[in-house]
């Protein structure tokens, strides 16, 4: 199913549907306040666009630098060119060390390269220890948002699902009864497990160092017990100084959640006494996008969500209306790149407003990027003949003043006068699971000329 | 190999060089009075803060807000004597019934209600987070504005770091309709008692 197909779906309950898109505004409102409290906000925003600018022109070598100094620093760091190598190589580390229950902390790269069914496959307990992960994982479904896994659901749905799983009251929906009761059964896996793995946010190319930021503080309590830290990044995730470290962390929780950071920014540079560290680089694709000019600043992505949070088209189809790991704005220009014909239709996901683009604290140009998929896909074929068809007549209608002129009256006449099952027919998508507006009878153009009997000035 | 597939292809690949911005100048976010602000930032996230006279007022005020608390590790400079041998204790698994852990923190930071708290001050990474409750005793003078003067701060002693965490608030959750539960998988409080040093 592509994304208007999903969609469908999804906004099938208009109720649903308002409160979803309430849920996430309300998380963008929260965003504007935290903002608001920073006078330098553009000038963070600057700076770590071209941090990150700076970053991946010289990956290669803060790559070689983050892996020298990370040894040193007595982690062991490898190299997975693709999702099964990365599946492969965590899977020997845990095999090796007769390793059968791991938890986990918040990582989209691991849910990008489906580390969980591999381990699942081969006898591996993996328990997803953030609670909305956790909720979606007891749920067998992907995360539907990259910040709040579980937004798409509501309380009740969260309710039945624990009084399934953990024997919770039947009925019981109230958040704390139930993030009580995750607490308690989340407690007993991370004082069993025997591994813990965790994501990356950040990793400090002169320190050798990760930093991992979570509220829950599940990153810590995962890695802190057992013998065994596997961290797992994508190779963009590297930044050059420590002090770069303040630009972004000031711009993540409040663009994410609106918080002014989160609860607990850790820094993992060696391991602890009696235990071991090790850090998995995976490029699955990130490399190539090196080469793409239009495309390369999706590598600056913090992964902080906002971009969905205000994205009217996110909100009102959720997060699974997009079939891809990342949903959202920056999901949709990311991938196309990855799976152009499977993912053709995301980049049409947007009404290109360029909200995501104003709030994006890494300042991606998303909307443009949006649009220049576009292009591409309509290059290679893979835009649907009906869309290509109404776009060359729009372009032809668009063209010439005159021909524009005459449309609108003609499309003004014909939307009062045609019967409604020609107006919302099949091929009319703007006309479904909505009323078109009742034509005026003048065009703006009318009413100037009406107001300025000698013509416009030129 | 991997590692050299990955390197050739970003060799190949990578745009023309860009330079770094440089050093970031120093936010113009400059509290009048940063303690009152951190104080207020710590309370904004959920955390209370309590300012002492002295450290040795450290074991009473312990006493007042946690007096439910048995198995106390403290750590920290003048806190109240432990109930747990955190030195010859082997294995973190054994700190799975702190109640109530008190450690030092280094400095506190206005604008996020942050504390500081690197691995040496913890004994084991666990301690901040199997505890129920968390105190955190910081010197009120080393308060700095931003996250960025933090790193200043930090600047010599993170290389020589093996962990370290800034702590803001106790341990919280939104991802049940996003309704704020405080406590999740770490502390359910989180009080921060200033110090003159
Ligand atoms: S593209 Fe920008 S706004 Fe969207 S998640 Fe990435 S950093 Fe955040």
């Amino acid at each position: 199913m592509n994304h208007p197909e999903k969609a469908r779906t999804f906004t099938a309950d208009a109720a649903r549907t308002a409160w979803h898109d309430q849920a996430l505004w309300f998380i963008r409102q929260k965003r504007d306040r935290a903002v608001s409290q920073v006078p330098e906000w553009e000038e963070l925003r600057a700076r770590a666009a071209a941090i990150k600018a700076h970053a991946m022109s010289r990956l290669d070598h803060y790559l070689e630098l983050f892996e020298a100094r990370a040894t040193a620093n007595g982690a062991v760091v490898h190299w997975a060119a693709d999702g099964p190598e990365l599946c492969r190589i965590v899977q020997g580390l845990l095999a090796a060390r007769g390793v059968q229950r791991v938890v986990k902390s918040k990582s989209m790269l691991t849910e990008e390269c489906h580390l969980n069914p591999h381990l699942e496959a081969h006898g591996i307990e993996v328990v997803d220890t953030d609670l909305g992960e956790r909720i979606v994982q007891l749920r067998h479904e992907p995360p539907s948002h990259i910040v709040m896994p579980a937004i798409h659901l509501k309380r009740a749905e969260i309710g039945d699902l624990f009084h399934e799983k953990m024997g919770t009251r039947a009925g019981a929906d109230d958040p704390g009864y139930l993030a009580e009761a995750a607490r308690a059964d989340l407690r007993g896996r991370f004082l069993g497990a025997e591994a813990g793995i965790t994501g990356v946010n950040f990793a400090v190319a002169e320190l050798g160092a990760v930093v991992v930021c979570t509220n829950e503080g599940n990153a810590d309590l995962g890695t802190a017990l057992p013998r065994l830290h596997i961290a797992c990044m994508g190779l963009e995730k590297i930044i050059p100084r420590a002090g770069d470290l303040g630009v972004f962390l000031r711009l993540l929780a409040r663009s994410a959640t609106g918080q002014p950071v989160t609860a607990y920014t850790s820094h993992f540079l060696r391991p602890r006494a009696g235990a071991e560290f090790h850090i998995v680089i995976v490029d699955n694709g990130r490399s190539a996008v090196l080469a793409q000019p239009e495309f390369r600043s999706t590598l600056s992505c913090i992964r902080c969500g906002a971009c969905m949070n205000t994205c009217p088209v996110y909100r009102r189809s959720g997060g699974h209306s997009y079939g891809f790991v990342t949903p959202g704005p920056i999901g949709s220009v990311i991938a196309p790149g990855r799976d152009a014909r499977e993912h053709r239709t995301l980049p049409f996901a947007s009404s290109l407003c360029g909200s995501c683009s104003d709030v994006c604290p890494v300042r991606i140009e998303l909307h443009t990027q949006l649009l220049a998929w576009r292009r591409v896909l309509a290059s290679r074929g893979l835009v649907s003949p009906l869309k290509l068809w109404s776009m060359a007549v729009l372009a032809w209608v668009l063209r010439d003043p005159v021909r524009f002129e005459r449309a609108g009256w003609i499309g003004r006449r014909l939307l009062s006068a045609l019967p409604r099952f020609l107006i919302y027919n099949p091929l009319n998508a703007w006309g479904r699971q909505r009323e078109l507006p009742a034509p005026p009878r003048e065009s703006f153009r009318d009413l100037y000329r009406l107001r300025m009997p000698r013509g416009p000035k030129t | 190999m991997s590692r050299q597939r990955i390197f050739d292809a970003i060799r190949r690949n990578r745009p023309p060089p860009v330079e770094h911005p440089g050093s970031i100048p120093a936010s113009p976010l400059r509290f009048s009075d940063p303690l009152a602000s951190f104080i207020e930032a710590v309370k904004s996230v959920g955390g209370q803060a309590e300012s002492l006279a002295s450290r040795t007022q450290i074991p009473a005020l312990l006493k007042q807000r946690f007096p439910e608390a048995k198995i106390v590790s403290s750590l920290a400079r003048g806190g109240p004597p432990s109930t747990l041998d955190l030195e010859n204790n082997a294995d973190p698994h054994d700190l799975a019934g702190v109640d109530l852990a008190v450690l030092d923190g280094v400095f506190g930071v206005a604008e996020n209600g942050c504390v500081w708290v690197p691995e040496e001050n913890m004994r084991w990474r666990a301690l901040p987070f199997i505890t129920q409750h968390l105190v955190l005793i910081v010197p009120a003078a080393a308060t700095v504005p931003t996250l960025h003067e933090a790193y200043e701060r930090l600047a010599a002693a993170l290389s020589a770091l093996s962990y370290g965490v800034l702590i803001s608030g106790p341990s919280k959750t939104a991802d049940i309709e996003q309704c704020l539960v405080i406590g999740a998988h770490g502390p359910r409080s989180l009080l921060v008692a200033l110090v003159p040093e």
